[in-house]
Formats: C-alpha cells, sequence, structure tokens
C-alpha cells in the first residue's frame, strides 16, 4: 500500500488559518478596537511582527530537535512527568478553549439566525460535529481544512470588499488611536490571535520535511495578519470609533451594509455561511487537540466511548457560563492565566531547556536524537 | 435426519476426492468424475468414450465436457476425429509424445493432474482427455466464445469518442482492452475467486508505469478474498475497497475499454470480472467520479466547462431540498422580500408542514424512478410523462404541494441525471435525504453539520493507500490540470503523481514538436 500518510503544506496552512479565522468572524474587530481604539491596524503589525520574532527565535531553538514532538522534548528535558505535565497543561487549554468557543458560538448563531432556538439545541450540533469528525483523525481534518479555508477566506474578502462604499479614511483618526504606549503594553495579550501557534509542534510528524514548517508558519502569519489588517480596517473604516468598541459581530454588521440592489440584497448569508464552516472546522480540530493531549497524558489508544464522554464533558462545562458577556470574561481571564502561558511561554521554556541539556551533554543528545528518527 | 446425513458424508467424501491425483486406470477416473457430476441426476456433463489405436495397440480413452459450455465443433474436429479415426504409427514416440506432438489438432492444451484442478477446468468449459495408461489427463481449451454483440455502453453514453463497450465474456473484454492499449507491458494477471465458484479475474496493469506497490497491494486482496460465489464485479468492490461502510463508492467501474486504457495509462489497476460488462479501476479518488469517458475526447475548454456545470448539478442534487426547506423554515430573512411574500402566500393554502411536502414527492420521485427502471423502454417513458403530470400538476392543483416545491424537486431530478457515475448518484440520493431532515432540523446549520462532517471523514479515507479527497495538493503536481479544470493535452505532462507511478512523465515537455516555434502550446 502506498500510504501517503503526510498532508500537504497548502493543508497544513490553511488548518493553522482556521485558528485565526475562528476568531475574526467572531469578536476578534471589537477586540483589537478595545485596546487600540482607532488604531487597530497598528495592533495588527505589531502582534504580526511579534510573532514572526517568535517564530525566528522558536526555530532557531528547535533547529536540533527538528522531526520531534514537543513532549517527546520535554521527555528529554525532565523525564516523563514533565512531559505529562505539560501535555496536562496543554490539555486543559484546550478543554477551556473549546468550551468557551462552543458557548460563544452557539450563543452567536442564538442571536443571528435561531432567536427562538435553546442555545442548548444549537451546542448539540456542535458537540455532535466534534465528536463525529474527530473520529476521522488529524489527517483528515487537516486535508479538510484545505477545501474549507479558501471559501471561508473567500466569504470574508466578499463581505469585507462589498462594504467599501461605506468605508471612510477620516474615520481612522486619530491615527495612533489609545496610544502607541497602550498599543504596546496592553495588546501583547492579544498574541493569541496566532492560536495557530499552538498546534505548531504537533505537525511536525505529518510534515514531509519538518524544516517546512518554518516556511509555513511564515505563510500562516502572513495571511492572517493581511486578514486581521482588512478586517479591522474596514470595521474602524465602516463604523464610527465608539461604535466600533460595542459592536459584537463586526463582519456581521459589514455584511448587513452590503446593497447590491438586485436579488441578493441580503448578503449577510454570506457572513453566516461562513461562521457555520469556520465554527465547525475549529472546533473539531480543538477538539482532536483535546484528546490528542488527553491521550498523550493518560498514555492510553484512542477510544471512541472516551471520545464521547469528553464531547459530553465539554458541552456541560459550555452551559456554564450565564451568558454572552460572562463567556468573553472568562476568555480574558484564561487567555491571561493560561493560555500565553503554556501556549506561548512554555514551548519556550521547554525548547530552552532542551538546548541547555544538550549543550552540557552531547553525548545523551546524540543518544536521544538516534533513538527518535 | 439421516439422509441429511447421508449427503454430508456423501459430499464430504466427494471433497476429499477433489484433492487426490488421477489414476492411470480409466474406468477409475471415469467412476470418480461420474460420482463429482452425478450424470445420472443432472444433465450437461458429457463423458464420450471411444478407442485410440496408436503402435498397433488400442487405448480406452474419454474426454468429459460440459454441453453448451464447450465448442463442439472444437471437440469433433480437433480430439475426437484425430483420435478415432485413424490408426497411428510412431514407433519412435510413446504414448503421451505422440499425443502431445502428433495426434492432438487443438491449440491450447495442458498436462493436469489433480482432480480439483480438472474440475475447474471442466467447469470453465475445457474438456478433459483421459486415456488409460496415462496418469495425467489433458486440458483442452475448447470454451465456447459466443457472448453478446459489442455495442455502445449502456450506462456511459459518450457523443463524442469511442462507442464500444464491454460484454458478460471476459475473452471478448481482454481482446478489446488490448486493441485500445497496444502495449506489450499490458499485463493480465489471472486471479480465479470464488471457492465454489472459481471465476475468473483479470487483474490489469501496464508493468513499466504501474506502482508496484499498488499492484501488490490489489492482488494480496484479489488473492485473499473467502467467498463461496463470485458473481458479479459489483459483489467484488465491496469484498476489495477500504471502507466497506462508506456510502460513496471507492472504486471506478465502467463499462468503456477507452476509460480503463486512459486510468491504466496513468497507472492504476483494473479488475476484469468474467460475466460482468463492468471493469473496475483502482485507486479511485473524489475527483475521479466527477470525469466522464467523454472528457478527454473533447476540446479542454468544452471540458471544463461542462465539468463546472457538472460541479454546480452536484451540489443541486444534493443541497437544493434541504437549502429550500432550511430557507423556508428557518430563514426567512435571508430570502428577498418579494419572494418571501410569494412562498408565504402559497404555504398558506397548503395542509401539511414542508418537511411532509418534500419528503413525499421526493420518495415519489424515487418510486417513478425505480418503476421506470424495471419496466420495459417503451413503457419506461410513458411512466415518467404519467408521473410527472400526475404526481406535479394534480398535487399543485390539488393544494398539496407549492408549484415552488415542484420546481425544486425538478431541478434536483435534472442534476442528479447529471452524474456521470451510477453509484455516486445513487450515494447523492440517500445523502439528499439525509440534508433534508438536518435542515428541517436546523437549517443552514444543520446542513453545514452534515456537509462539514462528512467532508472531514471524506478526506480521512484511502483507496489503496491513496487519500481519496486528493486534489488541490502536493501529491498532484499540476492541480488543475485534471481536476475540475482539463488542461490541454499538450501541458498535461505528468500521471497522477499521487499514484506514485514509475514513470511520471506522460507527454513530452514539448508535445506539439512540428511547431517550429518550439514553444509550448504555440
Amino acid at each position: 500500500m502506498l500510504n501517503q500518510k503526510f498532508v500537504s503544506p497548502f493543508a497544513i496552512v490553511c488548518f493553522l488559518i482556521s485558528f485565526t479565522l475562528s476568531q475574526l468572524i467572531l469578536s476578534l474587530p471589537i477586540i483589537y478596537s478595545r485596546v487600540a481604539g482607532t488604531a487597530t491596524y497598528i495592533l495588527s503589525i505589531y502582534l504580526a511582527l511579534t510573532m514572526v520574532l517568535l517564530i525566528i527565535i522558536i526555530s532557531k531553538l528547535y533547529k536540533p530537535f527538528y522531526g520531534i514532538d514537543l513532549f517527546t522534548v520535554a521527555k528529554y528535558v525532565g523525564g516523563n512527568f514533565f512531559s505529562k505535565i505539560s501535555s496536562a497543561l496543554y490539555c486543559i487549554v484546550f478543554i477551556l478553549l473549546t468550551t468557551l468557543f462552543l458557548r460563544e458560538v452557539s450563543e452567536t448563531m442564538k442571536i443571528l439566525l435561531f432567536d427562538t432556538t435553546s442555545t442548548t439545541i444549537i451546542s448539540l450540533f456542535f458537540t455532535a460535529a466534534m465528536i463525529i469528525g474527530c473520529s476521522a483523525g488529524f489527517e483528515g481534518i487537516v486535508r479538510a481544512c484545505g477545501y474549507i479555508v479558501p471559501i471561508a477566506i473567500l466569504g470574508i474578502l466578499i463581505t469585507i470588499i462589498f462594504s467599501t462604499n461605506y468605508w471612510d479614511v477620516n474615520r481612522l483618526y486619530p491615527l495612533l488611536g489609545h496610544g502607541i504606549d497602550n498599543i504596546l503594553l496592553y495588546g501583547f495579550p492579544r498574541i493569541s490571535t496566532y492560536l495557530g501557534f499552538i498546534y505548531l509542534f504537533d505537525l511536525v510528524n505529518y510534515v514531509e520535511k519538518s524544516e517546512e514548517l518554518n516556511k509555513m508558519a511564515f505563510i500562516y502569519i502572513g495571511i492572517s495578519f493581511f486578514l486581521i489588517t482588512i478586517c479591522v480596517l474596514a470595521n474602524t473604516m465602516a463604523f464610527a470609533y465608539p461604535y466600533t468598541d460595542s459592536n459584537f459581530f463586526a463582519l456581521y454588521d459589514l455584511a448587513k451594509l452590503t446593497n447590491l440592489n438586485s436579488f441578493f440584497l441580503r448578503s449577510e448569508i454570506i457572513y453566516i455561511f461562513t461562521l457555520m464552516i469556520v465554527a465547525f472546522i475549529f472546533i473539531i480540530s480543538m477538539f482532536y487537540g483535546t484528546l490528542n493531549f488527553l491521550y498523550k497524558t493518560l498514555n492510553i489508544k484512542s477510544n471512541v466511548w472516551i471520545n464521547i464522554a469528553v464531547g459530553i464533558i465539554i458541552f456541560i462545562l459550555s452551559n456554564i457560563p450565564n451568558n454572552l458577556m460572562e463567556v468573553f470574561d472568562y476568555y480574558n481571564i484564561i487567555n491571561s492565566s493560561l493560555v500565553l502561558p503554556v501556549t506561548f511561554a512554555l514551548p519556550f521554556v521547554i525548547v530552552g531547556l532542551a538546548n541547555i541539556k544538550r549543550l552540557k551533554n552531547r553525548g545523551n543528545y546524540e543518544k536521544f536524537i538516534s533513538s527518535n528518527n | 435426519m439421516n439422509n441429511r446425513i447421508a449427503l454430508r458424508k456423501k459430499f464430504k467424501k466427494i471433497e476429499k476426492l477433489k484433492k487426490t491425483c488421477i489414476s492411470n486406470n480409466l474406468q477409475d477416473n471415469i467412476n470418480m468424475f461420474k460420482e463429482i457430476y452425478s450424470p445420472k441426476i443432472t444433465i450437461g456433463t458429457v463423458f464420450r468414450e471411444f478407442e485410440l489405436s496408436l503402435n498397433n495397440n488400442s487405448y480406452r480413452c474419454c474426454a468429459i465436457f460440459i454441453e453448451g459450455l464447450s465448442d463442439s465443433d472444437s471437440i469433433n474436429d480437433n480430439i475426437l476425429k484425430p483420435l478415432m479415426i485413424k490408426q497411428y504409427n510412431f514407433d519412435n514416440l510413446d504414448l503421451a509424445q505422440a499425443i502431445e506432438d502428433k495426434i492432438l489438432l487443438q491449440g491450447n492444451i495442458d498436462n493436469k493432474e489433480k482432480i480439483e484442478e480438472i474440475v475447474i477446468d471442466i467447469n470453465a468449459g475445457n474438456c478433459a482427455l483421459f486415456i488409460d495408461t496415462l496418469s495425467h489427463c489433458y486440458i483442452c481449451d475448447v470454451k465456447q466464445n459466443e457472448h453478446r454483440t459489442i455495442s455502445t455502453p449502456i450506462n456511459e453514453v459518450a457523443i463524442k469518442g469511442p462507442h464500444s463497450g464491454f460484454v458478460e465474456s471476459i475473452r471478448a473484454n481482454t481482446a478489446l482492452l488490448r486493441k485500445v492499449v497496444n502495449d506489450e507491458n499490458l499485463m493480465l494477471e489471472k486471479i480465479e475467486i470464488g471457492k465454489r465458484s472459481n471465476t475468473t479475474c483479470l487483474m490489469g496493469y501496464i508493468s513499466n508505469i504501474a506502482n508496484p506497490k499498488i499492484v501488490d497491494d490489489v492482488r494480496n486482496r484479489l488473492k485473499n478474498i473467502s467467498i463461496d460465489y463470485l458473481l458479479d464485479s459489483g459483489q467484488l468492490e465491496q469484498l476489495i475497497e477500504d471502507h466497506p461502510l462508506l456510502t460513496m463508492p471507492q472504486t471506478i467501474s465502467t463499462e468503456r475499454p477507452d476509460k480503463i486504457a486512459s486510468h491504466l495509462s496513468e497507472g492504476r489497476v483494473c479488475i476484469m470480472v468474467d460475466n460482468s460488462p463492468y471493469v473496475i479501476v483502482v485507486p479511485c479518488t473524489f475527483w475521479d467520479l466527477f470525469h466522464s469517458a467523454e472528457d478527454y475526447s473533447i476540446r479542454f475548454q468544452h471540458a471544463t466547462f461542462i465539468r463546472l456545470i457538472r460541479l454546480v448539478a452536484y451540489f443541486c442534487s444534493i443541497f437544493l431540498p434541504g437549502i429550500y426547506v432550511a430557507l423556508t423554515n428557518f430563514h426567512v430573512s435571508l430570502l428577498p422580500t418579494d419572494l418571501l411574500f410569494s412562498i408565504a402566500a402559497i404555504k398558506e393554502s397548503l395542509p401539511f408542514p414542508l418537511l411532509i411536502e418534500i419528503l413525499v414527492m421526493e420518495i415519489s420521485l424515487e418510486l417513478i424512478r425505480e418503476a421506470g427502471a424495471r419496466m420495459p423502454n417503451s413503457i419506461g417513458s410513458s411512466l415518467g410523462i404519467v408521473g410527472a403530470v400526475l404526481l406535479g400538476q394534480a398535487s399543485v392543483d390539488a393544494h398539496l404541494v407549492s408549484p415552488m416545491l415542484i420546481l425544486v424537486v425538478a431541478i434536483t431530478a435534472i442534476s442528479s441525471f447529471a452524474t456521470p457515475n451510477y453509484s455516486l448518484a445513487f450515494t447523492f440520493r440517500i445523502l439528499r435525504f439525509v440534508y433534508i431532515i438536518l435542515a428541517a432540523f436546523m437549517g443552514f446549520l444543520g446542513i453545514l453539520f452534515g456537509a462539514i462532517t462528512h467532508l472531514v471523514i471524506l478526506c480521512s479515507v484511502y483507496s489503496f493507500g491513496v487519500p481519496y479527497m486528493v486534489g488541490f495538493n502536493r501529491y498532484n503536481k499540476n492541480p488543475f490540470t485534471d481536476t475540475v479544470v482539463l488542461a490541454p493535452n499538450w501541458l498535461d505532462e505528468f500521471r497522477p503523481p499521487f499514484l506514485n507511478p514509475l514513470n511520471l512523465r506522460k507527454t513530452s515537455h514539448i508535445a506539439r514538436q512540428w511547431d517550429s516555434n518550439n514553444k509550448k502550446g504555440k
């Protein structure tokens, strides 16, 4: 059998972009607006540059361990215990993010489309999708992203292009928004926009040449930066500043502005379609991540019943917040206390320590590399 | 009960007998084969006994064959006449040598000793010739080669391109294929499947193109099928595919030799089954099911246009009724105001919920289709008209369904006819109902729930090691040459890289070498 288990770079980049899209179609423009005021584009540039820097640093640090996933490197640093702790932390982050996203997207659906339907029913559909979808495995999810994400990007671009009539460049003033210092200081936690970073270390097993991962990461940052920038710019230019601070569904509002004076008068369907496909594929990816890290932590094989049980737990947890505002509050807490330290700081700690150990004991390092290749 | 036990014992004895070899005593051999074929109970098996005179000795002989399966003219002219009429004298040759080298006129003969193998040959239409004192028999290939006349493929009609289709005879099919491929590297390996039926299957591939890993995989799967009877290639498809529970077809099934030749030239493997006009091709990707044989006979612009239309037809045949349900039940705000009013006005006078309406109409359509397929051609077309008039017009007049719904169902039906692959069209018919129900539950959310999960599952599927949804990725170096868009022949330089063929290039870098400018495509 040929068994072409590797996934194409195109699909991997699309998969990473889906993490950005999932935030972009929901509340990302308002978050940027709250941090930077009218200077959302500066925040976007700042975060993209920071990400590029982070990728350069981590790729330099990771170079001696190319082709080995993060948790195996953690095992090299601190033994089995450290590896398990790291994967457990990742698992917790994934569970929390999946839970909050499930609730957020269900609430959004309810507000936009199903005003008479209970949020729980909508959540059930997403829960079922994530349980069924994750059974396809990682390759299936990533390949599906190769088909879905280009359509979603097209949907977002159409929404934005159709709203150009309502853009007013004067709304960008003051050009520095809340001020550079505020943007640099309070904007940094928004690095979580590039959440795809979380999966980067797990993708090494699915890429033919590990060196290509760097290239893919840069393409991912480039496309994400482009999409974020045009979205936040469109939002800032289409609506006056104080309003951009409070419209939760910025892209939806942009879509509603469209008036083509023809059959497709209500073009918000494009946004809704985009929102749904991105939400489905993102929640499937996140749930797969949750299970993947759970199995790594517990050192057990994949099991359908465990998948269903974890899915149900996430579904129940997603019903804890009382409303959408509470979901945002939880997001803020989790983002600063867990997501940033675990997804962005922990890899640097692990790889940094691994490099120190490598320099101290070369024999041990060579033994480790040969056993993992 | 005793009778049952006795029968079992008898059959066990016969099975044991089959494992042994024949003796050099003709009468023992005849008795053995009479026990196997029971000529007293059933007709068909002929035991023709006669005498051969050679070197002043006479030998008793017996030809065993099945009437109707074997060609009686061949038996008479090439076996019986030469053996019975003349008296031979070859002093320097022994009996076996004389028969093989001097007497038997049959072109294709074989020596066999094992009873099991001899039985298989007799069942296949060959003649087994037993001669007293010889401990082997001669298998003469006298299979009757009568078959349906080679005609236009019934289910894969093409306006432009070859018009010959496979028939039920595997011999005729191999001849058709060899005529099209015309390459000495075309290998046709014989594999018998079916413990009882011993159905002849041929695994075909071009030895210096096809990836040996794929060939080995196909061979391994075919050789490891444990089944009593293999009656058709449709049955075989399900026995060799990777995911038997998936509704989507995972093999290409065609009755066109030109299509098979095209696939073989790409590095795929075909499987022919005796008595089946459909030949299987593996590995198969989703996009292969989307292509028709005609695509390669017409200009690339035309083929691309037709493929795009087909893509729209696919979309309509799966999603259109579901979208209609979603829009009118859940997302009325997304409809243009005028259309919304007209739908609402019609809905006022209808007694049933939309889901019931659409399910009734779709089931009725399936009934008409099924009835039409089983009816003789002349009645089939009338049935279609009656169905359309009665079910469509009458139900609208009776205010049972809305005219808009009739339009939706009609477009869906026409779209499903545009699907070139029968199995795929069937899958879409089933999926349509799934999407209607999902749309009735949750509108667009339900439809997209189904579509995304289905896509993710399809993306995880493999066909003989090749990703099923391979298309726009690295395994396809020239992704726009043969998926939705068909590139011109002179640009289509490579075989599908996901098949990993031994020879990737299929067209020279400059195909139009007569062009004095020597530029590609100029």
